[in-house]
């Protein structure tokens, strides 16, 4: 498949939160942590484990089935959950729905917002310096490591002829 | 819900009816019984009826201060960490049968940080594994 997939690297990420400012700032245009899609969560306010959450733009969303208006609807083409929101009434249905707590309620709209992988150039990986969101290709993403794995067998090789 | 409310001291005299300008207000005499009738979207909400009422049996006052109507209540369901309301039980109920599963009673931030602690368990996992190999 062609699309990309959004993959989050918890053991990475800092907690800067340069993500949820890029986020919020293309959502409404002001850094407004709490209207981002994509938020840093922790357990406890002096723990150094980060686990930054958005939308896993599920193959079977709960959101969608759970829509009254089908203002939800799955875009196949780039892989991703979009809220129409011409179509929402803001009933919160999708809100309570979501095993991730990833969508997010617009209380001034009065509707759903949700990560619509800013159409393909998600402004969230564009900010995060230490790597722990990458969006990639699925076959891309475990480059990393194969490129680490060939070099070690690379190395046993080279042990054992010479 | 209804605006125009009569209570037990109402004799049936219709006062009020004579009274109304707007005819909104008419009775039916049946057998043995006399009934009353209201109707909403003719009433010019004057309050001639109640001023004129020689019983004080019209209850109008509602809507002539401007009084908020007790339209429905039901039973709320809170985020079983923070406590903060999340959805009401029947919003739950539509949920459970519309997913084929219970639908977890806990706020979009602890549904975030629900997976935390394993995502922790895992991450730190493989960030030893990391080091030790960088």
């Amino acid at each position: 498949m062609s699309s990309k997939t959004l993959v989050i690297h918890p053991e990475k990420c800092n907690g800067c939160g340069d993500c949820e400012a890029a986020c919020s700032k293309k959502q409404i245009g002001m850094n407004i942590p709490d209207r981002s899609c994509i938020r840093i969560v922790r357990e406890s306010d002096d723990d150094t484990f980060f686990l930054p959450m958005t939308c896993q733009q599920c193959d079977d969303p709960p959101c969608l089935a759970a829509c009254p208006n089908s203002a939800i609807i799955r875009d196949e083409r780039m892989d991703r959950v979009l809220v129409n929101p011409q179509k929402c009434v803001g009933c919160r249905m999708c809100v309570s729905a979501c095993p991730f707590g990833a969508m997010g309620f617009d209380e001034e709209r009065g509707k759903s917002f949700k990560c619509d992988l800013c159409g393909g150039v998600p402004e969230c990986v564009q900010a995060c310096t230490t790597g722990a969101l990458v969006y990639d290709a699925p076959h891309m993403l475990h480059q990393p490591q194969m490129v680490q794995s060939a070099a070690k067998i690379a190395c046993v090789m080279r042990f054992m002829v010479f | 819900m209804s605006f125009f409310k009569v209570n037990e001291k109402c004799n049936g005299c219709l006062a009020c009816v004579q009274n109304c300008p707007a005819n909104a207000l008419k009775y039916m005499d049946k057998g043995n019984n006399r009934k009353l009738y209201h109707n909403l979207s003719l009433c010019a909400r004057c309050g001639n009826c109640w001023r004129i009422c020689p019983q004080a049996a019209i209850e109008f006052s509602q809507l002539l201060q401007g009084g908020w109507d007790e339209v429905v209540e039901m039973e709320l369901v809170h985020c079983l960490v923070c406590g903060q309301p999340v959805y009401t039980a029947g919003v739950g109920k539509t949920l459970s049968e519309k997913l084929d599963r219970d639908v977890e009673a806990l706020c979009s931030e602890h549904k975030k940080s629900f997976p935390l602690s394993i995502w922790k368990r895992i991450a730190l996992g493989r960030g030893f594994q990391a080091g030790s190999g960088k």
